[in-house]
């Protein structure tokens, strides 16, 4: 039984990472094609040498680092403030807008900033795809730093203020401190899902404002490169650094 | 604390100077890629002081899904012929001002009124070009018509393209009907047709069909003119021939987008691509058919007279320019697609 138990912990991580590890392999092979050649690092110089894919890593990361602080800070006090409200509808409909399809949350950001728009005279551009970024990702740090809250105690607040703190100063030194690692947790969740995204994203996006996982789609749909698997790989590795890290202070 | 104060700092500068970048006018033009010289966008920009955002696509759809939101951002789009039209009722085109485009007078005569745009209030006519066939030499019979194409001789070495309307097409034209019909009788009959010479198919594909041809694999190939000048370019046993029945033609069209704020320098960009210097830079190098008589005379003798990329007016004459379909015969061709490519 026992061994049977390790085969099919082995064949689940197998089919989880294989297809990644695959991928990852081929980046380091000198043909363009799925035959192994012989290992080279071009796919990876011609990735830092394509406009395209520099342009769009960066706008990815100045995206991706605009829209998690923005969520991470609203999330925080939305979740806060559902903390200390109890109020199951509101919480609910956050759950709501995590359980839409992207699809319908693309073209109803998209209405909703032609009817704006039309009245300020504004284009698509980093602003909205930054908007739409945090509009997708509040929900997710909400529920984070809200399932942290929950596992604290109310009284501790009630006893800071007993003893002579503000409303203000209870929350932070008494709350804050304490939700650090589910701030931490909720930065990271929003930074990947917004680095992730790319349906909403190509929905909301205008002339300059095309992320990395645009730019890798157009590329794909021109034929499979390997310049592809190099940047993917690239992605995966910088992710899962970052992961590495948050667990690290977590610990600490 | 301090540290992680001046890295948000940092980062929201850093989020600001993005915004605030530069300050020359600018203007944002989404064209097909490789339709460009490469010198072409960098001496607009010398010229007239400004800086252009050039970005490309690889189809209609691509390019329509970005500006349908008439928020895009995009000034000068390049759309085929057949979309001037449903565009234009969209609301998303802005009308040409021709005291703007003193160039337009260099453009081809049969492009000065054409049949989709007569009085060209829409979009100016960039480069175009048809499908055809492709052959190799090396054939007993070369191919002259459509109807050459369902020879049981080219059995296994014939490839047809994987578009319905080129192949529905290439079916319609053989029963001697027109190519955008939308009659449903019609269709069927072109439908048989495709069924009939699907056993000699070697398979339905388009321009990754060319090395196939250089290679000497597929001796027939409906193809499309600009790719089948590649294909000869690089073997001296291929040929071109525009069917006797008839053929397509496909004209790309420079237009202003309505939502632009810099309709006039919109104007001047466009102008400038109606210069016969370079309208026939871009000609040379994309290696296409352009819509400019003037830029034409300007191209070498080998290129100007190319009966791929020109063909000579009798044959010209007997080419059709293709309608935008109304949504329910787009269906039904798509349904007839999908049977004959299921069969």
């Amino acid at each position: 039984m026992r061994r049977w138990l390790a085969v099919y912990a082995a064949a689940f991580f197998a089919f989880l990472h294989l297809p990644l590890v695959t991928l990852a392999a081929f980046s380091f092979n000198s043909s363009r094609f799925t035959v192994w050649e012989g290992f080279s690092l071009d796919w990876y110089r011609a990735m830092f040498e394509n406009p395209q894919l520099v342009e769009g890593a960066w706008n990815s990361a100045i995206i991706a680092l605009a829209a998690t602080a923005a969520a991470t800070v609203v999330g925080t006090l939305c979740a806060y403030g559902l903390w200390k409200r109890r109020s199951p509808a509101l919480t609910g409909s956050m759950y709501l807008s995590l359980v839409t399809p992207e699809i319908v949350t693309g073209i109803s950001l998209l209405a909703l900033f032609q009817w704006t728009f039309r009245w300020l005279d504004w284009r698509l551009g980093m602003h909205t795809v930054i908007l739409a970024h945090v509009a997708f990702s509040v929900p997710y740090a909400v529920i984070v730093v809200l399932s942290r809250l929950r596992t604290m105690n109310a009284g501790l607040e009630e006893a800071a203020m007993d003893l002579g703190a503000t409303e203000w100063q209870a929350f932070r030194y008494v709350t804050l401190p304490s939700l650090i690692p589910g701030i931490i947790a909720a930065a990271l969740l929003a930074l990947t899902v917004s680095f992730d995204d790319y349906v909403i994203t190509s929905m909301v996006a205008g002339v300059d404002s095309e992320t990395l996982p645009m730019v890798i789609y157009a590329m794909a749909r021109r034929g499979a490169s390997p310049v592809i698997n190099a940047a993917s790989a690239l992605i995966t590795v910088v992710f899962g650094l970052l992961i590495l890290i948050s667990e690290r202070m977590r610990e600490a | 604390m301090m540290n992680r104060r001046t890295f948000m700092l940092g980062v929201a500068g850093a989020g600001l100077a993005a915004c605030g970048r530069n300050r020359l006018p600018r203007l944002n033009v989404y064209n097909w890629s490789d339709y460009i010289a490469p010198e072409t966008v960098a001496g607009f920009e010398a010229e007239f002081g400004v800086e252009v955002r050039y970005g490309t696509y690889e189809s209609n759809e691509e390019m329509l899904a970005k500006v349908f939101s008439g928020i895009s951002g995009w000034d000068v789009v390049f759309p085929t012929h057949y979309l001037l039209q449903p565009m234009s009722r969209q609301g998303l085109l802005a009308p040409l001002r021709h005291e703007w485009l003193p160039g337009l007078r260099n453009l081809e005569p049969a492009f000065r009124a054409p049949a989709w745009d007569p009085k060209l209030e829409q979009g100016v006519p960039y480069m175009w070009n048809s499908t055809g066939i492709a052959y190799n030499r090396s054939i007993a019979a070369h191919p002259t018509q459509w109807a050459d194409l369902w020879d049981s001789r080219l059995r296994g070495r014939l490839t047809m393209l994987d578009d319905p309307e080129d192949l529905l097409g290439a079916c319609l034209k053989k029963l001697r009907l027109p190519w955008s019909t939308i009659n449903a009788a019609d269709l069927e009959r072109a439908k048989q047709e495709a069924l009939a010479q699907k056993p000699l198919v070697r398979a339905y594909l388009n321009a990754e069909v060319r090395d196939q041809l250089v290679a000497g694999d597929v001796l027939a190939a409906q193809l499309w003119s600009t790719t089948a000048e590649q294909a000869i370019a690089a073997s001296e046993d291929l040929a071109f021939v525009y069917p006797a029945e008839g053929f397509p033609l496909y004209c790309d069209c420079a237009v202003v987008l309505r939502e632009s704020e810099r309709a006039r320098l919109a104007h001047q960009f466009i102008d400038y691509l109606l210069r016969p210097e370079v309208s026939a830079r871009i000609a040379e190098h994309a290696m296409t058919a352009t819509a400019n008589a003037a830029a034409r005379a300007l191209l070498p003798e080998g290129i100007r007279g190319n009966p791929t990329l020109y063909p000579p007016p009798e044959i010209f004459e007997r080419g059709e320019w293709p309608r935008t379909l109304p949504p329910a015969s787009q269906r039904l061709r798509d349904r007839i697609w999908t049977e004959i490519k299921s069969a």
